[in-house]
């Protein structure tokens, strides 16, 4: 068995493991964005900042808007590190899984769905017009990136004959997925970052709406929902190893440091994308998802299929 | 143990569908109605189905956000604070409801479900109900799955009068960008 | 209490700061900006994600309305300074940190575990704050009971021939990344603007800070052609860096106005095309940029994406010009290209913004990169 299922402790480990790791996105995309700008940016100095930022979250108070849905409201923020950690159930650090379940690809799959609901409650909830319109982003953006993002899924599932992601990896022995999938690993990473409403497809939460479904989350509602965003980005690019880069497979090292490399290599691709460009306007994306993204993932799949046919 | 499960979910589920109707915005009826299904996917999760539980939480969080905004889109002013009732023409739908209900659970007694053990391959049950539901017509259905998608994308993007005739100009050749 | 208070001292280390900028104050601005730049304190977008409000410049009494309301919308623990004096920016920042970590000195009614959550005061729904959260229609229909008191929406045609329901609106005048003093009335269909007005509030007789090197050439004052090409890159870096950040490019939006503070400090002429290089070759060439701001802007104009090209063509003829000793002419203009004057380009933006997203507005307002001091410089300076 490539991957098996953790001793119960492990479902205090993991959600630590996906902090541990979204702590470092932060840190390093923090460093990259004071270097650019010419601001204090020692790294030591990066890191007081985001204590100091925790801190204050903590301290502050929450708001209340007027005539607010908070029933909604409060669901939705806390729901996007919860879907966040949910999600990572299924990740392996290296031969452990906190349950690999059968259906994990589709598990993984419906946790990352839950953002949708999240964030349009979460803009919907506060009745302010800003978060309101970054919440139905999200909605859009969600219906941009969420067929190429399963068939990416798909692709892999068909590759390896399964859903199980222990199955996944062991059937990546000889080759990684993403050497032969190329597309789907690219159309998961981007989905990645859509899923995450992280930069450049952070138009949900878009300086152009002054923060869009941030715009009125203060306090721990704040802290809470922007964790959240990085805890989801840090389970996709957790979730992306064992799906397209082998997983704990590798020479020399132990298993779970492989895991915790490639980890730490894509999330350093995310982070730099993060950088590279600025937000992507819906209005430009969607049709460029739905008529070039869509047709390749399913062309992925097709030669996915065609392969396991000829093995 | 799972008689406890099945039980909280099912009285979950259940006052969730109540809520569904007790509500006064549409956005939370749509919620509520979320939570009612998510809670039901449990119960396929329960029965051993775990393929089709969790498909039916991929499904339906996603057709009730989309439904959310439709309902908020058609029905409610000013987006969504004014409160509205969830229930109208109140003595047809509880008729329709009770009806469908009593037939429902007629269907549980009368239908002869089979007994533990005809499970034939006894490796993956979602594998063996696709085998059940679909026989030899999967192919067919796979087909018929892609055809209907195809077709929803072409209808859409012909019929949205601001789709491309918006991005391309009125000769669809490029044009003004907006 | 004590880990309470030690949070408090830990969060006072590096305030969030949502600037307030007052017309006639660009100077003011900078200082700031400059000042959180070197201690590595964040400016935010919005009243809930600040702890620190800091106006810059002299507030004039029609903009204390509108700072009052988005003072009120920040979470306590908060503090609040005017920095009028640019010298003094340094040792305002110093007091406000040292107010932040001693909350029961701070101004604000005061802030306690009894006060878990604030409400903003409930404006006239025109939304003058930063955001217009309440901003529903303003003719109520009297007699039906209204949630909050708030009125039912107007309703009006939409552009596909739907009747929807009409969101009264306001952009401004305490928007980051915002012309100063600028408020843009809308009535919005979903995220979509249907009309639009423009107001403008607290003019000054001061005269456009980017224009000053040719207001004192007028003037009969002693300027090179270097000191003015020095001002013109770093306006056109100002208005750069705006448009950047409001495009959700933070990183080059920073380093357009890092260039911009070193440039006004006295950057060395080969420093300068170095480091314009870099930013030039980051910006000018990014084709995410372009495919976000191509088609968006003024109509009959240039479009967003075809303005920052221009000004990066200015910064490289201004930066080549910064050892220019010649002296400037009384009668110079200030812009190499002719632009309308501020008047004009805001009626343009009515018009423009009307159909568009509410997105694709900002970037408009972010692309024509109006600066209203120069409404008072008198003709012949500046030209617009």
């Amino acid at each position: 068995m490539v991957v098996e299922t953790a001793p119960l402790w492990a479902v205090l480990v993991a959600p630590a493991l996906l902090t541990a790791l979204a702590g470092v996105g932060t840190w390093a995309d923090r460093l990259v964005e004071a270097r650019a700008a010419g601001a204090a940016s020692r790294p030591e100095a990066v890191l007081t900042g985001m204590v100091s930022d925790a801190a204050r979250l903590l301290v502050a108070q929450r708001r209340a808007t007027l005539a607010p849905d908070r029933l909604m409201w409060r669901l939705g923020v806390v729901v996007v590190p919860v879907a966040a950690v949910l999600a990572v159930v299924v990740v392996p650090f290296g031969r452990w899984a906190v349950d690999d379940l059968g259906v994990g690809v589709v598990w993984f799959n419906a946790m990352e769905i839950l953002t949708w609901a999240a964030l349009w409650a979460a803009g919907w909830g506060p009745n302010s017009f800003w978060s309101l319109i970054g919440g139905y982003r999200m909605v859009v953006q969600g219906l941009a990136y969420e067929l190429p993002h399963m068939f990416a899924l798909i692709g892999v599932a068909t590759a390896a004959g399964s859903l199980q992601v222990g199955t996944i990896v062991a059937h990546q022995r000889h080759l990684w997925f993403a050497v032969w999938m190329p597309l789907g690993f690219v159309a998961y990473l981007l989905s990645v970052l859509g899923f995450s409403f992280t930069k450049p497809f952070d138009q949900p939460a878009g300086a152009d709406l002054s923060g869009g479904v941030l715009v009125e989350a203060a306090g721990a509602d704040r802290l809470v929902i922007a964790a959240g965003r990085w805890l989801l980005l840090a389970a996709g690019a957790a979730m992306a190893v064992p799906l397209f880069l082998g997983g704990g497979l590798g020479p020399g090292l132990p298993a779970w440091a492989w895991s915790t490399l490639k980890s730490l290599a894509v999330l350093g691709v995310l982070v730099a994308a993060r950088h590279r460009m600025p937000t992507i306007r819906l209005q430009r994306w969607v049709p460029v998802a739905w008529l070039v993204l869509i047709p390749l993932t399913i062309v992925q799949v097709l030669v996915a299929a065609l392969v396991v046919l000829a093995r | 143990m799972d008689a406890v499960v099945f039980w909280a979910l099912a009285a979950g589920a259940t006052v969730l569908a109540v809520a569904v109707f007790v509500v006064d915005s549409m956005a939370r009826a749509t919620f509520a109605l979320l939570g009612s299904f998510l809670l039901a996917a449990g119960e396929i999760i329960l029965l051993g189905l775990a393929y089709l539980g969790v498909v039916i939480v991929v499904m339906m969080i996603m057709e009730m956000v989309i439904m959310a905004v439709f309902m908020v889109m058609y029905m409610m002013n000013p987006a969504g604070l004014m409160p509205m009732s969830m229930v109208h023409n109140q003595r047809g739908a509880l008729v329709i409801a009770g009806g469908v209900f009593a037939a429902l659970a007629a269907g549980i007694f009368l239908i002869p479900w089979p007994t533990q053990g005809t499970h034939s391959s006894g490796a993956d049950a979602t594998f063996d109900l696709g085998k059940v539901l679909m026989g030899p017509h999967m192919l067919t259905m796979m087909l018929l799955g892609i055809t209907l998608f195809a077709t929803m994308i072409v209808t859409v993007s012909l019929a949205a009068a601001r789709g491309r005739y918006d991005r391309l100009g009125d000769d669809l050749e490029g044009g003004s960008r907006q | 209490m004590g880990v309470t208070m030690r949070l408090v001292g830990l969060a006072a280390r590096r305030p969030r700061v949502l600037m307030a900028a007052m017309p006639g104050a660009t100077e003011c601005r900078l200082a700031l900006e400059a000042g959180l730049r070197r201690r590595g304190w964040a400016a935010v977008p919005s009243p809930a994600a600040a702890d620190v409000v800091a106006a810059c410049g002299q507030v004039p009494p029609d903009l204390a309305g509108p700072l009052a309301q988005v003072w009120s919308e920040v979470p306590e623990p908060k503090a609040y300074i005017v920095c009028a004096d640019p010298p003094s920016v340094e040792a305002d920042l110093d007091r406000v940190a040292g107010r932040l970590a001693d909350p029961a000195g701070g101004p604000g009614p005061g802030w306690a575990a009894s006060q878990p959550e604030y409400a903003c005061s409930q404006d006239d729904g025109m939304g003058m704050g930063v955001h217009g959260g309440s901003g529903h229609g303003v003719d109520g229909d009297g007699g039906m009971e209204m949630p909050a008191g708030l009125a039912m929406a107007d309703r009006g045609a939409d552009r596909d021939g739907l009747k929807l329901d009409q969101l009264h609106a306001g952009l401004g005048p305490f928007l980051a990344d915002w012309p100063a003093g600028l408020v843009l009335h809308l009535v919005m269909q979903g995220d979509i603007v249907q009309e639009a007005t423009v107001e403008t509030l607290g003019a000054t007789p001061v005269g456009s800070f980017w224009n000053e090197p040719w207001r004192q050439a007028a003037a009969g004052g002693e300027v090179t052609a270097g000191m003015a090409a020095r001002r013109l890159a770093a306006c056109r870096l100002d208005g750069l860096g705006r448009l950047l950040a409001v495009a959700g490019w933070p990183d080059a939006a920073g380093a357009a106005r890092w260039l911009r503070d070193e440039l006004l400090a006295g950057l060395p002429t080969t420093d300068a095309a170095r480091r314009f290089g870099r930013l030039e070759r980051r910006v000018g060439r990014s084709r995410a940029l372009q495919w976000a701001t191509a088609g968006v802007g003024v109509i009959g104009g240039p479009d967003v994406a075809a303005r920052y090209q221009g000004w990066l063509a200015d910064i490289a003829e201004a930066v080549a010009a910064l050892d220019d000793q010649t002296p400037l002419p009384g009668s110079a203009l200030v812009r190499s290209l002719p632009v309308p004057a501020p008047g004009e380009l805001l009626a343009a933006l009515e018009r423009a913004a009307v159909g568009a997203e509410i997105g694709a507005v900002r970037l408009m307002v972010a692309g024509v990169d109006v600066d209203l001091d120069e409404a008072v410089d008198p003709a012949g300076v500046g030209g617009g």
